[in-house]
């Protein structure tokens, strides 16, 4: 864990290395990688796989992409997904809720708007090191292997095979603290159509459609988003090696709501939610596992593999949400406490 | 009343002119051909004129000044402050006031008790939530189909 020296570190990192800096430290082939979405349009079948401590699960969707910014995704698994469609227009995004005839309408926060790619590429490059690995063949296609070395400790956090035609990356493994892999995103399919039709991006128009009641707050600096909170937030006093605040906004889930921060170190990503009101926490998959926070008691559960562990100091609830390992959501929960 | 006698309580209201026109020319009928009714009445006004003649007996005339003396005594003897915060607790004052302040203990609790009730959240809504924002990371995730929280709510 490092301790923070100044109050925002993604303004460090956004502004003070910018896309400039990132440009210089930049590795071709990965940077090609990154930002090949804006640039090749592609149609093929994706499956992702986390891995739990506790539970696996994997989704698996068709996706037709029309660069820069047109996205259509149709789930065929899990169960609770399979017919489920996402469609991403520019900065928005267009969920179709078939039982309710309706489509849930929200902000795409994966849009490649060039200064968030900047920033994020730039942390990326801050704490990642870039060795070349090889050649491969995934879904038919020759790659060439990447692995993201983490500077600080030393160990490979991700695994990317890219595409040596088109620069898509078709493989991403992640690898948690231990070394084992914990997330694997891979094209089981992909071709490069030609043309893809705006009428494979339409919605169905005799659906309703229906607004996220956050869509209209736009996402702020993370301090920002604390200063006006209306309550007393904390963010948290120590980070893990590499970890920025990268993004905050204001979310409501069941009615509660809610602000949210994410930190990231460029590959890895955690969240954390706070609140004024007391909330519990459910798991649908795994049992909930009681633990203690400084001088209060905590639940933790996982999620789609991911950890999710909250707690309440009396005042404030909050929610640590990530796949970065219950020893550091442990240890970010006592730093926020202290 | 009975169809052939009517009852002491009808005699009674009755010789006080409390029943309808037609019943008391009925009551009185009945009088001029029944010795037993006409006895009950005749007992009863025998009654009334005792106990007004005992009354009349036992009246007395209110000493001079005592009402003037009772209205100078009470002027004078302003209660205390100690004793309006006695009076405050006199039933006819103490029972409202209890009823209005139980009435916002309720209100209060009920409102407190609102906000204190913890509401039950999915681990899978803060999961889907952290993806969401998450994806906009270099080698992020798609994020999940979004669906509203509130819809968990309704049938």
């Amino acid at each position: 864990m490092r301790r923070l020296s100044t109050p925002v570190v993604a303004v460090l990192v956004a502004a003070s290395l910018g896309f400039a800096t990132a440009k210089e430290n930049r590795d071709p082939l990965l940077f090609a990688a990154i930002v090949a979405p804006a640039n090749v349009s592609y149609a093929g079948v994706v499956q992702v796989v986390h891995i739990g401590s506790r539970a696996s699960e994997a989704d698996v969707y068709r996706v037709e992409h029309r660069a820069p910014d047109l996205t259509r995704r149709d789930y065929e698994a899990p169960a609770a997904l399979a017919g489920d469609t996402v469609v991403s227009k520019g900065d928005l995004t267009f969920s179709l809720d078939s039982p309710r005839h309706r489509i849930v309408e929200g902000r795409n926060d994966a849009v490649g708007d060039s200064r968030v790619l900047g920033s994020e590429y730039a942390l990326l490059s801050e704490n990642y090191r870039v060795v070349r690995r090889g050649d491969d063949t995934v879904a038919g296609r020759h790659t060439v292997d990447l692995a993201l070395i983490n500077k600080y400790s030393g160990r490979m956090t991700m695994l990317v095979r890219v595409d040596a035609a088109s620069k898509v990356a078709l493989d991403r493994q992640e690898f948690g603290p231990s070394g084992a892999l914990v997330s694997e995103t891979r094209f089981e399919q992909i071709r490069y159509p030609a043309q893809l039709t705006e009428a494979d991006f339409s919605l169905p128009k005799n659906f309703a459609v229906v607004r996220d009641p956050t869509l209209a707050e736009t996402p702020e600096q993370p301090d920002a988003v604390v200063t006006s909170a209306g309550f007393a937030a904390h963010a948290p006093r120590e980070l893990p090696e590499g970890f920025a605040p990268v993004e905050g906004d204001f979310v409501e889930l069941h009615g509660v709501r809610m602000l949210h921060l994410l930190y990231s170190d460029g590959i890895r990503t955690f969240s954390l939610f706070e609140s004024s009101r007391a909330s519990t926490l459910e798991a649908a998959t795994t049992q909930l596992q009681s633990m203690r926070i400084g001088d209060h008691s905590g639940e933790y559960a996982e999620d789609n593999a991911t950890g999710v562990l909250s707690w309440s100091d009396g005042s404030v609830q909050y929610t640590l949400v990530g796949e970065v390992g219950l020893v550091d959501l442990a240890h970010l929960a006592e730093s926020i406490t202290r | 009343m009975n169809e052939t006698h009517p009852s002491i309580e009808r005699i009674v209201d009755y010789l006080h002119g409390e029943v309808s026109p037609a019943e008391d020319a009925a009551i009185y009928a009945h009088f001029a051909t029944c010795p037993e009714c006409e006895g009950k009445r005749a007992e009863e006004v025998a009654i009334t004129d005792a106990l007004r003649a005992y009354a009349r007996a036992t009246e007395r005339e209110m000493p001079p000044g005592l009402a003037t003396r009772i209205r100078t005594t009470a002027v004078d003897r302003q209660p205390t402050a100690w004793q309006r915060v006695l009076l405050g607790f006199r039933p006819a004052m103490l029972v409202p006031v209890a009823a209005v302040a139980a009435l916002a203990i309720y209100v209060g609790y009920d409102s407190w008790h609102r906000t204190a009730i913890a509401t039950p959240i999915k681990a899978a809504d803060y999961v889907n939530n952290h993806a969401a924002m998450a994806a906009s990371a270099p080698f992020g995730d798609a994020a999940p189909p979004l669906t509203l929280t509130s819809d968990d709510a309704t049938p």
